[in-house]
């Protein structure tokens, strides 16, 4: 065995642990793998963020205020936790199922019937699904009401806003996936919406659907988008949108003026890297005497490039913080999928439209407009139009100012049109029966999650 | 409670949770990927009259994926899979031997085990005679007699299929 | 967490560390509430799939026999029960006999050389494979109480 050097113990420890898994903690294979032991000081604390690539994702220190929960409501975080649900249960119910006309809807059937776990997993990705759409569409809001769209993280908007029409593509391009009668008519009446849109419609439908009518090729573009382009687009798009938001500093200082520290997040100003190198390197070698630079009073560094600290260690204070919602969102998840079944309705007949034929809920509010307007207007130039918007907004909004008493029109008008996009939604999804009929929702329940 | 031990407990408990989560994911997937129970087992083969299976010599029934073999008057219904690592072993006609091209096993007509790398002789299905019917129960598949069973062993008839003595 | 305890100003190192207490506490709650989730569902599980099940034929047998009485009765007889130019499927001899898999192949392929058709969509038929299911079984709910047909194979019409 190793002979121990007291004199490497960490600050605080005062004898050696003869236990075994303390043994096995100092033997090289575990030492080779877990460089240092998980230690309690800023030190221990530093090396846990050096040394993890994982949290490389990460600074190593974070400004205080993203602590506060009330600011975020880590909406963005539990939209990529559910993304990352999504994967999981995407991966599993990929073993289980053929995207095939003829066995689509008996591998929906056997998940119910045979497979282990197999509904659970499907009610999971479903709510998942839902619960995504929602997140995203609800930190869009948040973002917006932070006025943390303006300069510099306008490009940054811009990305969320793809995210939230990628995320929205996932549920289109899944929902015909079990080769229900709601996935076929769903989908039909999505993939005809297409065919208005001016110039290209006919050839973009075509392009969707892949044949006279939804079908065996319908099936397999809407699957191969689902499983394989969706998900390499969403990544590509979530690394750049997290990438950004670390270097824009980010949660928006409230009370300033278009100001944003990157200074207070990145490394401090005179830190070498290669002391961190170093350190990383043999941490053993340098023992206690080499301290980390970037963890060491800002005094012996320069006294007047960072006046006040304002920041604290990611491990483990913003990464428990993270794990724990993490756990909570899938808590929720799991509860609403044990609690209530994905719908599974009658095999998909092309010679049968049921009644009601609604669309989920997120698109409830399209359904409803499509009901009162021409489909070119409310299917494409209302619903374009306002992605649009979305989308130039950093830039149609050039007012640099953050606090919500010098933006007032800006946020008078997104909330008129976010409460307009509410009722609609609301009337869509719990108003609306057969014949797309105005019906009290305590009547009756036509709403199928 | 102090702080110290409160952190403690708490660290405790979240590696034994973490765990438990892990082991419960383990599971869920065991679950979800396990075949699925088939509900057809095998079926009983009537395979052909008794007389049709001339002394010293096998047919194969693809019905059933075996050789019905008599080998010195008696029948065994011999699985074509390889009990070493599962080949299709086929019947050399000069050696008048079974032997496996996979890694080179050879049996004798009954199915003894003679050299290579299997463990065992070929595994056979149980066969009765209802009348003058042989009747094979396919559901039932017996491991093949143990590496020193030589009671039906004869002389090779000529050169091995596969090269070897 | 006792009240009488001073609180801490916030952000500072006092402050974070209980806050950070109280994550991880939240933490195995969450963790408890995952796998109470997991449990319930488990122990619920062959429940749900038994009745699942028995709905799944249920519904299956009802669309079987509407098919069957559309498509194949004809020439299988009312029920299944002979009479047409085809064998009389509602018999021991058929159904013992025959796996569901060979008669999900039979039905889709068709017989060469008989009347009957291939009736899968991917054959060139009328009836997507979930359909085939659904005939096959009905024709298995027929099993429990299917009479002995010794001349199962002929059709009525062969027989003089």
């Amino acid at each position: 065995m190793v002979e121990i050097d007291p004199n490497k113990l960490e600050p605080g420890r005062t004898s050696v642990d003869h236990g075994l898994t303390a043994r096995i903690k100092r033997s090289d294979p575990w030492r080779s793998a877990f460089r240092h032991a998980q230690i309690d000081t800023p030190r221990g604390r530093a090396l846990q963020s050096f040394s993890n690539v994982f949290l490389h994702v990460y600074p190593v220190k974070i400004p205080k205020r993203v602590l506060n929960l009330r600011y975020s409501l880590r909406l963005g975080f539990i939209a990529a936790v559910l993304f990352g649900i999504l994967l999981v249960t995407g991966i599993y119910l990929m073993f289980v199922y053929t995207p095939s006309v003829g066995s689509a809807y008996g591998d929906m059937q056997n998940l119910k019937t045979g497979v282990g776990f197999g509904q659970l997993i499907r009610n999971v990705h479903r709510w998942s699904a839902h619960l995504m759409v929602l997140v995203v569409a609800l930190h869009l809001v948040r973002v917006f009401y932070a006025g943390a769209y303006k300069k510099p993280r306008e490009f940054n908007w811009v990305i969320g806003v793809m995210l939230l029409l990628i995320t929205l593509g996932f549920s289109f391009t899944g929902y015909l996936l079990p080769w229900d009668q709601l996935a076929y008519w769903a989908v039909t009446v999505g993939t005809n919406l297409v065919h208005y849109v001016p110039l290209v419609g006919g050839r973009l439908q075509d392009l969707l659907i892949g044949g006279p009518q939804v079908g065996q090729n319908t099936l397999l573009r809407f699957y191969a988008l689902h499983v394989a382009v969706l998900p390499m687009l969403l990544a590509l798009m979530l690394t750049v949108h997290i990438w950004r938001v670390r270097k824009d500093g980010f949660a928006v200082e409230r009370t300033s003026v278009g100001t944003f520290s990157e200074a207070a997040t990145e490394r401090p100003a005179g830190a070498a890297p290669a002391a961190e190198s170093m350190a990383l390197a043999a941490p053993e070698l340098y023992g206690g005497r080499v301290r980390l630079l970037g963890v060491v009073d800002r005094e012996s560094i320069t006294e007047a490039a960072r006046p006040v600290d304002d920041t604290v260690f990611t491990w483990p204070h913003l990464l428990v913080r993270h794990v724990v919602v993490a756990l909570g969102t899938a808590a929720v998840v799991l509860g609403l999928a044990v609690l209530f079944s994905a719908p599974l309705r009658g095999l998909a007949n092309p010679n049968l439209t049921p009644e009601p034929a609604k669309a989920p809920w997120y698109f409830a509010g399209l359904q409803e407009l499509l009901s009162r307007f021409d489909p070119l207007v409310a299917g494409i130039l209302l619903p374009g139009g306002a992605v649009l918007v979305l989308l130039l907004l950093p830039y149609i909004d050039r007012n640099p100012d953050t606090r919500a008493s010098h933006r007032k029109v800006a946020i008078a008008l997104f909330s008129l049109l976010l409460a307009i996009a509410v009722i609609l939604t609301v009337i869509g999804t719990f108003f609306r029966g057969p014949g797309w009929q105005f019906i009290a929702p305590w009547t009756h329940s036509y709403i199928e999650f | 409670m102090d702080d110290k031990s409160r952190r403690d407990f708490l660290r405790g408990g979240w590696k034994l949770g973490g765990a438990l989560l892990i082991g419960a994911a383990g599971y869920t997937g065991y679950e979800a990927l396990r075949p699925l129970a088939s509900g057809a087992g095998g079926a009983k083969i009537t395979v052909g009259k008794t007389s049709s299976f001339a002394t010293d010599t096998n047919t194969y029934v693809s019905a059933g994926r075996m050789y019905i073999v008599n080998a010195n008057d008696y029948l065994f219904a011999l699985s074509q899979k390889c009990p070493h690592l599962g080949c299709h072993v086929p019947y050399c006609e000069s050696s008048g031997r079974f032997e496996c091209p996979c890694h080179g096993s050879i049996y004798d007509l009954a199915g003894e085990y003679i050299t290579g790398p299997a463990p065992r002789g070929m595994d056979r299905y149980e066969v009765t005679l209802e009348g003058d019917n042989v009747v094979v129960d396919t559901s039932v598949l017996k491991a093949g007699p143990a590496r020193g069973a030589k009671t039906f062993l004869t002389p090779p008839k000529g050169p091995s299929c596969i090269g070897k003595a | 967490m006792p009240r009488e305890r001073p609180r801490p100003p916030p952000f500072e190192s006092a402050w974070l560390e209980r806050s950070l207490n109280r994550y991880l506490a939240w933490g195995l709650v969450f963790m408890v509430l995952l796998l109470a989730g997991f449990i319930a569902y488990r122990v619920r599980e062959p429940g749900l799939r038994r009745d699942a099940t028995r709905a799944q034929t249920t519904s299956y047998t009802a669309i079987g026999t509407q098919i069957f009485a559309a498509s194949c009765a004809q020439c299988h007889g009312k029920n299944a029960a002979g009479g047409g130019s085809a064998p009389t499927l509602n018999s021991t001899q058929f159904l013992k006999n025959t796996t569901d898999d060979q008669i999900f192949a039979l039905v889709s392929g068709g017989v060469s050389g008989t009347e009957m058709p291939a009736w899968n969509l991917d054959y060139g038929g009328t009836l997507t494979g979930e359909q085939v299911r659904q005939v096959i079984t009905y024709l298995r709910s027929l099993e429990p109480h299917a009479p002995s047909v010794p001349g199962w194979r002929q059709s009525a019409k062969a027989t003089p």
